[in-house]
């Protein structure tokens, strides 16, 4: 009995052989890729270099406006104005009224200091 | 200097580089893609431990069957079951016969013209092929018979069954 059609045209199909990969394409497949990554790291070291200066530089100031803000605030509440006083509520808790001298409570003090 | 891995990257390229360059244009149907996806295939060769490795031609063929469906997944404009103009064989004694049965390859759908490829060229057992491919055994094997009756109807050869 004769094989099925098909099974000749598998024998058929064993003897093509496959197409070979062009030199171009086996050169960059067996160059190993470091020449890529140390464009890339040096690339990467100088953007990370330059966003570390901008975070510390935007730390610091932000850090300086914080304590120049601590220090208004001090201020402020140092020449306490007591129609205010008498008007806000947070100014009440923030403050304790003693024989008409406004003081920080302590816990607030502790923190100023 | 030449290390060891290079070596090795440059064995695993001479002895399976057509193998595998063939498989995934079986897959994805177009040349210059099936570069690009080789060559993603070796660069993770490249980051592999050679050690972790104990079957290279299954390993490898398995990365470039992954490759090749994550590029297809990623180019969804691209149809993978419309494969055109994709060499695959080399240029034999008949060129007319090769490019008759290479465009009648093409012509199936891809999960036919897959398993063709991994049973006739990358002689893999039908248990193997069913690994591969994640499906039973026999559905492999009769998905290839089927497969191998269509390829020959396509050539216009009758069936002698």
């Amino acid at each position: 009995m004769n094989d099925p059609h098909w099974k000749i045209l598998e024998q058929e199909m064993l003897k093509l052989q496959l197409a070979v990969p062009e030199k171009h394409l086996r050169e960059k497949c067996i160059t190993p890729k470091q020449a890529n990554i140390i464009i890339l790291t040096k690339w990467q070291i100088l953007s990370a270099a330059i966003l570390l200066i901008i975070a510390s530089w935007s730390c610091y100031e932000n850090v300086q406006q914080q304590q120049q803000n601590l220090n208004t605030y001090y201020i402020v509440h140092r020449t306490l104005d007591v129609e205010e006083y008498n008007k806000k509520y947070h100014l009440r808790k923030m403050f304790t009224k003693n024989k008409n001298i406004y003081s920080l409570q302590k816990s607030r003090l502790q923190w100023l200091q | 200097m030449v290390t060891n891995k290079e070596v090795w990257v440059q064995g695993v390229f001479d002895e399976l580089g057509a193998l595998v360059l063939s498989y995934i244009k079986t897959i994805v149907g177009d040349v210059h893609q099936a570069e690009d996806i080789l060559q993603n295939v070796f660069v993770k060769l490249w980051k592999i431990n050679i050690q972790s490795i104990t079957n290279t031609k299954a390993y490898i063929l398995t990365t470039a069957r992954n490759e090749s469906y994550t590029h297809i997944r990623k180019n969804k404009k691209f149809s993978a079951h419309v494969a055109v103009d994709c060499q695959i064989f080399s240029k034999t004694t008949d060129p007319l016969r090769k490019i008759c049965i290479e465009e009648a390859l093409l012509k199936l759908p891809q999960e036919q013209r897959e398993i063709i490829f991994l049973k006739i060229y990358a002689q893999l057992t039908f248990q193997k092929i069913a690994d591969t491919l994640k499906i039973p055994i026999n559905t492999a094997s009769s998905r290839y018979r089927y497969a191998m009756e269509k390829l020959s109807d396509l050539l216009g050869e009758t069936n002698n069954e």
